[in-house]
């Protein structure tokens, strides 16, 4: 259903450039559920947004249900992204329009007319259910009721992929949760492809069939979730896999002296510093 | 003061309220699209265009820098043609818009920045064409701060017209002028000025109210 061809990104920021995705190619099949993922700063947010161009990739061919979007005029670039959904970390939803009317608005960029949005609008919002909030604004929302409005209205045009972009990073666990068990009922209801990318691994065992692997803009890891997770083949799999190993190592090396209280803190405090300016890095990308 | 000075008295209120108001409509039908071309051709923006952006900036900024005495007189002759005379509430429209469309563009362009990126970014991957994304994204978005920026237009205006009475565009500023000025008459004076600074107070109260209304940020 998605198919990426050895993609590279690169950006120049005030001269340099960064190279943000190295040869990445991955297929995800019809009616799957993908999951990427990687640490901030890998490239994952610049992978997603390649897959509907909203960033155009330096080289590589991307396939969505078949059509190179590549070689898209960009009116039939806009019409194509009609039917790939997308979901963000942040929502995204405008604040000037209501719960119904921010449903509506997919529907009113291809001129439905009004009957069928008010019919559409109405099964959406009981499918995520949010019927009693129809006439609120999104500012009087909780997160999950915020995504859950978003999801409502990345398929109003009946996409057959959706993409998610970090969609429950900015959510508590019992939300993400709940937000996850609606992707899925909406893959297996309506058999509509995700792709989504996530720093979290709990996201992808919750609902992904299969998991790549991003490192420094290279896959560097392939395959179903089970045999991915149980049987890691790289050091950063597996420190994906267990953020608390950072601490491990940096308190239980060997050569520190336990007399000296400063060392170890030192040696947290450099990864630490070094995961921050990774997370910097990621910002702009 | 006599029946007839506070006739005249209201008479040039009411010069002063339509030229700022006209003048202010026209100004932001003019600076409005201009604004929107601002933003849509800057570095990075959703037609980023190096050269329509340099010209269109610059030409804005050059209205911008005129001082708006000397353009009302450098507009004479072309206010001439428009209007048929250079004297008057009307002929005083036409460099009033004029001296607010650039002033307005900035205001417009700056209000357009403060709408979130991931706004812009979804509405590119729902599918909108650039036209609908400023119709139904953009300026819907920017409204609580789109009004706003125009009460600051036209406070700008009420003191832009006031300048225009000195070279005879009516309203309180020919007024405030004459008696002033010209003459000097305290009590005709004063009036002016309280009438001046009820005017901004009630376009202050007008733009914050319409603005708290149509904002659903919070």
């Amino acid at each position: 259903m998605i198919t990426l061809e050895h993609i590279s990104k690169s950006f120049n920021i005030k001269k340099a450039t960064v190279q943000a995705l190295r040869d990445v190619s991955l297929r995800v099949n019809e009616g799957e559920i993908f999951g990427v993922i990687g640490s901030s700063g890998a490239g994952k947010s610049t992978l997603i947004r390649c897959i509907n161009l909203l960033e155009r990739p330096t080289a590589g061919k991307v396939f969505v249900d078949g059509k190179d979007l590549c070689s898209l005029s960009s009116r039939q670039l806009t019409l194509a992204r009609r039917d790939i959904g997308m979901i963000f970390q942040h929502f995204n939803l405008l604040s000037s329009r209501t719960v119904y009317e921010n449903v509506a608005f997919p529907l009113e960029l291809n001129q439905t007319p009004k009957e069928g949005i008010t019919k559409r609008v109405g099964e959406l919002l009981a499918l995520v259910g949010l019927t009693h909030k129809a006439q609120e604004y999104p500012a009087r929302l909780s997160g999950g009721q915020k995504q859950r409005v978003a999801i409502a209205r990345t398929l109003a045009n009946r996409p057959k992929v959706l993409l998610c972009d970090e969609a429950t990073s900015a959510l508590d666990p019992e939300t993400t949760m709940s937000i996850l068990a609606l992707l899925k009922d909406i893959n297996r209801q309506f058999g509509i492809t995700i792709l989504l990318i996530t720093h979290d691994m709990h996201v992808v065992k919750a609902i992904c069939n299969r998991v790549a692997v991003l490192s420094e803009g290279q896959l560097i890891e392939e395959g179903q979730v089970k045999a991915v997770f149980d049987h890691p083949r790289t050091e950063i799999t597996k420190r994906l896999l267990n953020p608390a190993s950072i601490f491990e190592s940096a308190f239980d090396s060997e050569d520190a002296p336990l007399d000296n209280e400063v060392e170890p803190i030192d040696a947290l405090s450099g990864l630490i510093g070094k995961n921050a300016t990774e997370k910097n890095g990621g910002e702009h990308v | 003061m006599s029946e007839s000075m506070v006739h005249m008295l209201g008479g040039g209120l009411l010069e002063t309220v339509l030229m700022t108001f006209l003048s202010g409509l026209i100004g932001f039908l003019l600076g409005l699209p201009v604004g929107v071309l601002l933003f849509l051709t800057r570095p990075g923006g959703i037609w980023a265009h190096r050269t329509a952006y340099q010209i269109t900036s610059v030409v804005v900024n050059a209205f911008r820098s005129v001082p708006f005495i000397i353009l009302i007189v450098w507009m004479i002759p072309f206010t001439r043609a428009v209007v048929g005379t250079s004297i008057g509430m009307f002929a005083a429209l036409v460099p009033l818009s004029v001296g607010a469309a650039p002033f307005v563009a900035r205001m417009v362009e700056n209000s357009l920045l403060e709408v979130p990126h991931g706004l812009i970014e979804a509405a590119r991957a729902m599918g909108a064409t650039p036209i609908q994304i400023v119709w139904k994204v953009l300026l819907p978005e920017a409204l609580p701060s789109l009004v706003n920026s125009a009460s600051i237009t036209l406070i700008a205006l009420v003191g832009y017209s006031a300048m225009g009475g000195a070279v005879g565009a009516g309203g309180l500023g020919q007024i405030g002028y004459q008696y002033g000025y010209v003459g000097y008459d305290a009590a005709v004076m004063n009036t002016v000025l309280l009438l001046l600074v009820g005017l901004v107070f009630f376009i202050q109260w007008l733009g914050n109210t319409i603005s708290r209304s149509v904002d659903h940020r919070k």
